[in-house]
């Protein structure tokens, strides 16, 4: 059951990654990338959760990596949001 | 649980909700349900790392029902918005 | 440049559901005095005030073709961000090029929008001013539009009611 969700947790975020990196070939920007990075840093998360529970469950704890790898895209996206968008002076 | 798994998990929660703050203030601008979404989704995100703090993994319920509810409201969503994409394009444009 | 402001008449009589576009407090004037196909226009494709000058320029002028250094004599300004405004308004399907010139040539159901647009700059200038400067940014909607599997038209914004189309 839960392996179930954590896949489609990660074919969710691959979906979005590619949609929002189609949408970057078309019009770059730098939130577009940024977001599709995240995705992608979200699915390794859920795909690591898997591999953690059911492929290497006792050999080695895969905890810290997956924490990490989410850190990265979050905070990656976090930082193109605080960069890129505009506040409410418009020029 | 060591110090650094929870440093991180402090990291994702703060960014997570930071990020669905971000959205909240997109939603406001342009109205555009999608963002609402995206901003309910990573909120909660941030909860189910946050969970993660009481949890020794993800093997309980809560956990993963909240990744599955974030991810489940990113679907409704981005169906959502074609759904909508699709009856404005049919009723005849005037002007 | 361009036309003079035309004294502000009437208070705002709303062709569109209320609520408007906008969503951003405390804009100069409400854009609800704007028909829904202006502010879809705005939105999609007009970015400055002395960018829809241009087009309006070229829509008043559309009997010939105009080249980029031709425009800028007349309005008075840079030849080169004429060009490059030109340029952009053609990419988005207000212009046609003919050779290095161009000329007014929008899709039919656009055209009656920029008409209503010309309109509206006339008789409500801030409004269209306020509209263009308060329009969520490009960077954010094409996150939104990223999430549209069919390709196609720019999206519309966010779902209005049913007013004037």
């Amino acid at each position: 059951m839960a392996e179930a969700v954590y896949i489609l947790c990660a074919i969710t975020s691959l979906l979005c990654a590619v949609l929002l990196f189609r949408a970057y070939r078309r019009a770059p920007s730098r939130l577009l990338l940024w977001s599709s990075v995240c995705f992608v840093a979200l699915a390794l998360n859920s795909i690591l959760v898997i591999v953690d529970r059911i492929i290497v469950p006792t050999a080695y704890d895969f905890r810290i990596h997956r924490l990490g790898v989410a850190a990265a895209g979050l905070v990656a996206l976090l930082w193109a949001l605080i960069t890129d968008t505009p506040g409410k002076e418009r020029p | 649980m060591n110090l650094w798994q929870a440093f991180f998990i402090g990291v994702n929660v703060m960014a997570s909700a930071a990020i669905g703050l971000y959205f909240l203030r997109f939603w406001r601008g342009t109205r555009d349900p999608l963002f609402m979404v995206f901003a309910v989704g990573f909120w909660l995100l941030a909860a189910n790392w946050g969970a993660q703090m009481w949890a020794p993994g993800d093997d309980y319920p809560q956990i993963y029902l909240l990744r599955l509810l974030a991810f489940g409201f990113i679907i409704a969503g981005i169906v959502g918005k074609n759904a909508a994409a699709r009856r404005r394009h049919e009723p005849p444009r005037a002007g | 440049m361009g036309a003079a402001v035309k004294s502000l008449s009437c208070e705002a009589v709303p062709l569109a559901p209320p609520g408007g576009f906008s969503s951003l407090p405390d804009p100069p004037v409400s854009t609800d005095a704007l028909s829904s196909s202006v502010l879809t226009l705005i939105a999609e494709r007009i970015d400055s005030v002395a960018q829809l000058e241009v087009l309006l320029f070229m829509r008043d002028r559309r009997d010939r073709a105009w080249t980029g250094r031709e425009v800028a004599g007349e309005l008075r300004i840079s030849p080169t961000w004429t060009e490059d405004q030109l340029a952009l308004h053609t990419r988005r399907a207000l212009l046609a090029r003919e050779g290095s010139a161009y000329r007014y040539s929008p899709p039919p159901d656009v055209a009656g929008a920029v008409d209503d647009l010309s309109a509206a700059y006339q008789t409500r200038p801030v409004a269209v001013v306020t509209a263009i400067y308060t329009k969520p940014d490009r960077t954010i909607q094409n996150f939104a539009d990223a999430f549209r599997l069919r390709r196609g038209q720019p999206d519309e914004g966010p779902p209005r009611g049913e007013g004037h189309g």
